[in-house]
């Protein structure tokens, strides 16, 4: 049996060595899937270990926070006075994002290492403990050092006893390069050399390992009036801000697998059905169909294991290449320290190896249907009759899924749902397309009548849409996702820039906390000037802003309110009610459910006070919750509140005479920034965040090009003897390009105009549901017929180069594939 | 019609040579119908490749209506094919998603001159008139082959390389293509070479050849 079955299993596989390229297919479907689906995985996973990360501090956990009531940041005397006190676990936390004076920001982080409570058993093993060895004295004594991340010093190009500078002209303690990822990219100080360089007393906070009710007691007791105790809940609320993003890159990761799948259904889907009459020899020369069954069911273990090997080896490169972005992604838009050194682990290998495994099986399932029930199928109906049938099935499976799709909509409220939705738009997109491209052969072979080429060519698109049929729903899927996320992305990036027009008019942004109105007052090339001041809050578990709102100022407008009470800003404004009337973002709306009329509890300095809120304002991008009170109002709840600086409104914009002013202010480089730096800062934030969606875009759609040259490999080869009787015949060149190659170009053709009203469901469902289900913000869509057209005649081109090299492949002697039709 | 002058043609086959040719000649009357008959493996085909310029030869000239295909472009040997050449195989090989109408005046529409009342009175002598708006999925075999001997006279080729017409049909119907092929080649004036290994189908053409070890001798 074990020789009879060897032989089974080395007459099977002996396809392979005869037909090289279908086995580079199966491998390069199941490589490219895994590859990308692992590398998004690894990406989530080391994400996620960083928000697991994100409250502790090399290695030692907090599990509360003690800040200042009035969230000016707790002053290292209290600090002191706790520790005094007894509060032995409490240790200091000092966090700053600054600018060198090469431009790059670097996030800092600084404690004091005498006052961490790393348990002893960690400090035996735990790599990341800072005791370890004796290097760590240097922290703590002048001139001090400071650990930076591998990553970040190769980002800003420092070495090993460099001294980063300052714009000030501040230098930083000398460069310690580390390969640890602990504080992922953030550069650790001791809190000694924080406080000098930043010139500072204040901490940010202090963390605290645990209290007992006995200790928080007598916390509240004796520094209860200045000082808030909380539990930390920041890794937690990381989960929950990214969640969004990570199931994005989760469905992206999916979509290059299912995209990867097809690639691997079409060479599989040949290999069996050339296979046929092997498996039929072996069954006549009386192998049993269970051990023919065996031979594949081992096949497909050896690709599975080749392609999740390989797949997983690919996706190192390709994860350490868009992890930065990601890094970057999570500081921008959550405030989230990610690390860019993407992990690894054995379980990820064998997620890859479970996947590779379900799609060949997947694969591997309808060619065998198809091949027990395709003969009996094909000799009542013909091949382009079963095309037909099917193709009809699956048009009404599509037309369901999106009659499904309309009745979930209103219900859809979390963001499976959300996703449930945007996959029920992506598959009927993909179910319907046999029927439509069916539809449209018919109506052109009708339509051109006249002209026997053109109606070859229409007749041909029957001859190649079962064996493209799955190469060409890849590329669906692809495009909408491609057209949903990049009208997501453009939108986003307009609403940005709308938004910084408007709301950041100011010509500078002084950060001088320092400079006192009177020191404006009376200078003639200010037009205007006005004060910027923020509360910090909790509101419904999350970080909240109240902000005063200067009414005079040329930034405050009411153009972005979306709902509100009658009369709302008169009211607003004059704040006659008992309840204070506030303005919230629309956030607070979408996610925590407050309606116009609503009263909110919010802390302020004179102790928590009740709020009513009489209207919604749009507010793009914001994580945190906002509220909007008038700045007299809000001058008389946050009397403690933090100056956050001024916006200058320059005279006639003469730029030079208001820098030379602000000089002889004192104002230092600093301390300023134009609103052409914030601008041109923001954008390039905006789209290094952006950069990782941008880049598994490209990628889907490498994949789905891949695809259909691989499809239309097989294709050719399959019919390389009737093509071989077309030249046969003297067709030229052009002739077969009417007729080989106008089919697929039409045949994309179609997918692109089914693409794009479904990408824009995609992009309104992505902005519309999925933002407002995550972000709690809305914005208007903006297509861009200039990208979307970009992105056709790139696929146009894509597919012809496809044909080209497809085509020139075949191209073999046809006097062999004469031979091959003669012999048949 | 053609002339094969004094050919050389070998191939290698896992390390041992085969001839097709030696030192072949072989000249064809215009108008002529032949069958050329040989062992499987003898080198019909790769002959009937060399006429129809789609394979080359080692030595020596082919000369087709006029045309020393050696000397020619690919070109002119691609337009000799599509206007002069008529080609049937075995397996009748019609291109499945266009009917019979369509297949039938392939090859006339490729070389420019197709006419529809001629092709009308063809399909009519190959008893196919009332098939035109078929599918090759829904004829039988013998009336497939009948539509692949239409596309390779409606163009009244010189010319006409049957590669084994009828090894795909049975005894009856096989007697009723080689009948029709035979008779249409003459109305439409082409010269015809049948490669069989059938003498029943051999005995309906002028002459036979036998193709052996590279060389050609007249068989009775």
């Amino acid at each position: 049996m074990t020789r009879r079955f060897i032989i089974a299993l080395a007459t099977t596989l002996s396809f392979y060595r005869s037909n090289k390229l279908q086995g580079l297919f199966v491998l390069l479907g199941l490589v490219l899937g895994c590859g990308l689906y692992t590398a998004v995985a690894q990406i989530n996973a080391s994400a996620r270990a960083s928000y697991a990360e994100a409250d502790k501090i090399l290695g030692a956990s907090s599990q509360l926070r003690i800040s200042d009531r009035q969230q000016t940041g707790v002053s290292v005397d209290d600090y002191i006075k706790l520790r005094r006190s007894g509060f032995s676990t409490v240790y200091p936390v000092l966090e700053a994002r600054l600018p060198t004076s090469e431009g790059a920001l670097i996030s800092f982080i600084a404690t004091d290492l005498l006052a961490l409570p790393i348990a002893p058993a960690a400090q035996e093993t735990d790599v990341e403990n800072p005791f370890r060895g004796s290097d760590w004295s240097r922290l703590t004594q002048p001139p001090y050092e400071m650990w930076v991340p591998a990553q970040i010093a190769k980002k800003i190009g420092v070495r090993d006893g460099d001294r980063v500078e300052l714009p000030d002209g501040t230098r930083l303690p000398p460069a310690s390069i580390r390969s640890q990822t602990q504080q992922n990219d953030r550069v650790f100080m001791d809190i000694g050399a924080a406080l000098n360089v930043l010139g500072t007393d204040r901490l940010s906070y202090l963390a605290v390992g645990e209290l007992d009710d006995n200790q928080q007691t007598l916390f509240q007791e004796q520094f209860g009036d200045r000082l808030a105790l909380s539990r930390n809940t920041e890794a937690f609320d990381l989960s929950q801000l990214t969640q969004s993003l990570h199931t994005n890159l989760t469905a992206l990761g999916l979509l290059s697998f299912i995209v990867g799948v097809f690639i691997v259904f079409n060479a599989v889907n040949f290999s069996l059905s050339a296979r046929t009459k092997v498996f039929r020899v072996l069954d006549e020369l009386g192998v049993p169909a269970p051990e023919v069954g065996l031979a594949i069911l081992i096949e497909t273990l050896i690709w599975s294991l080749t392609g999740a090997l390989l797949g997983t080896l690919l996706a190192q490169p390709v994860s350490t290449a868009l992890m930065p972005a990601v890094a970057s992604t999570m500081q921008n838009i959550y405030g989230a320290h990610v690390s860019s050194v993407p992990l690894f682990n054995g379980e990820l290998f064998l997620k890859a190896l479970a996947l590779a495994s379900a799609g060949l099986a997947m694969t591997l399932m309808l060619p065998l249907m198809l091949i027990a029930s395709e003969p009996a199928a094909r000799a009542t109906l013909g091949p382009i009759q079963v095309g037909r049938s099917s193709s009809r099935a699956l048009a009404a499976v599509g037309t369901i899924m999106i009659l499904a799709a309309c009745a979930i909509y209103p219900f859809a409220s979390s963001l499976i749902q959300g996703f449930g939705l945007l996959a029920l738009i992506l598959f009927a997109g993909i179910a319907l397309l046999p029927a439509v491209i069916i539809s449209v052969a018919a109506f052109g072979k009708a339509a051109l009548g006249y002209s026997w080429l053109g109606r070859w060519a229409f007749a041909d698109i029957l001859s190649q849409l079962p064996h493209l049929r799955l190469a060409l729903m890849a590329l669906l899927l692809t495009l909408i996702a491609n057209i949903g996320v990049t009208s997501l992305v453009g939108s986003f990036r307009i609403a940005l820039t709308d938004w910084l027009e408007t709301r950041l008019s100011a010509d500078y942004y002084i950060s001088d906390k320092a400079l006192s109105s009177t020191d404006l007052i009376g200078q003639s090339w200010i037009s205007a000037a006005h004060q910027r001041k923020v509360a910090e809050v909790r509101f419904s578990g999350r970080k909240a802003e109240v902000i005063g709102i200067d009414v005079t100022a040329p930034d405050f407008q009411q153009g972005s309110v979306i709902d509100a009470e009658p009369n709302a800003f008169a009211r607003w404004i004059n704040s006659v009610d008992t309840e204070t009337p506030v303005f919230a973002n629309e956030q607070v709306r979408y996610l925590a459910g407050v309606q116009v009329g609503d009263a909110v509890n919010l802390m302020t300095n004179l102790g928590p006070h009740a709020f009513r809120v009489i209207g919604f304002f749009h507010d793009y991008g914001n994580t945190k919750y906002a509220f909007h009170l008038p700045k007299e109002r809000f001058d008389i709840l946050y009397p403690r509140a933090e100056v956050q600086g001024w916006g200058i409104w320059v005279t006639d914009k003469d730029i030079y005479k208001a820098e030379v002013g602000l000089n002889k202010l004192g104002v230092g480089p600093a301390d300023l920034i134009s609103q052409n730096d914030v601008l041109l800062l923001s954008m390039s934030i905006f789209d290094r965040t952006f950069a990782i969606t941008r880049a598994l875009n490209a990628l889907t759609l490498v994949v789905a090009g891949v695809a259909i040259f691989a499809s239309l490999l097989s294709l050719y080869q399959l019919r390389r003897p009737e093509y071989a009787l077309w030249r046969a015949i003297g067709m030229r060149w052009i002739e077969f390009f009417c007729v080989a190659g106008s089919p697929v170009i039409l045949m994309t053709g179609v997918v692109m105009i089914i693409s794009l009203p479904m990408g824009v469901a995609l992009a309104w469902l992505l902005i519309n549901k999925i933002n407002v289900i995550s972000f709690g913000w809305t914005m208007p869509m903006v297509l861009s017929a200039s990208s979307i057209a970009f992105l056709f005649c790139l696929v146009l081109c894509l597919v012809f180069m496809a044909f080209l090299l497809a085509s020139l492949g075949q191209r073999t002697a046809v006097s062999s594939a004469l031979k091959q039709l003669a012999g048949e | 019609m053609f002339q094969l002058q004094n050919i050389d043609k070998a191939f290698r086959d896992r390390g041992e040579v085969i001839h097709v040719a030696r030192n072949l000649t072989w000249e064809l009357a215009s108008g002529a119908k032949t069958a050329l008959m040989g062992e499987s493996g003898a080198g019909k085909t790769t002959i009937m490749n060399i006429i129809a310029g789609l394979d080359s030869v080692d030595k020596g000239t082919v000369t087709v209506n006029g045309i020393k295909l050696s000397s020619v472009s690919n070109r002119e040997v691609s337009d000799y094919r599509r206007n002069h050449l008529g080609l049937i195989f075995q397996k009748f090989h019609l291109v499945p998603t266009l009917d019979v109408w369509d297949n039938a005046a392939l090859q006339a529409r490729l070389a420019g001159c197709f006419d529809a009342e001629a092709a009308e009175s063809l399909l009519n002598r190959l008893e196919i008139q009332h098939l035109i708006n078929h599918y090759p999925s829904q004829l039988s075999g013998g009336q497939q082959q009948r539509v692949a001997i239409a596309r390779a006279l409606m163009h009244r080729p010189k010319l006409v390389l049957a590669d084994e017409p009828t090894g795909n049909l049975d005894e009856a119907t096989s007697d009723k293509v080689i009948e029709l092929l035979v008779d249409t080649a003459t109305s439409v004036g082409s010269s015809l070479v049948v490669v069989t290994h059938s003498h029943k189908v051999a005995s309906h053409l002028n002459e036979c050849w036998h193709l052996a070890s590279g060389t050609l001798t007249p068989s009775a």
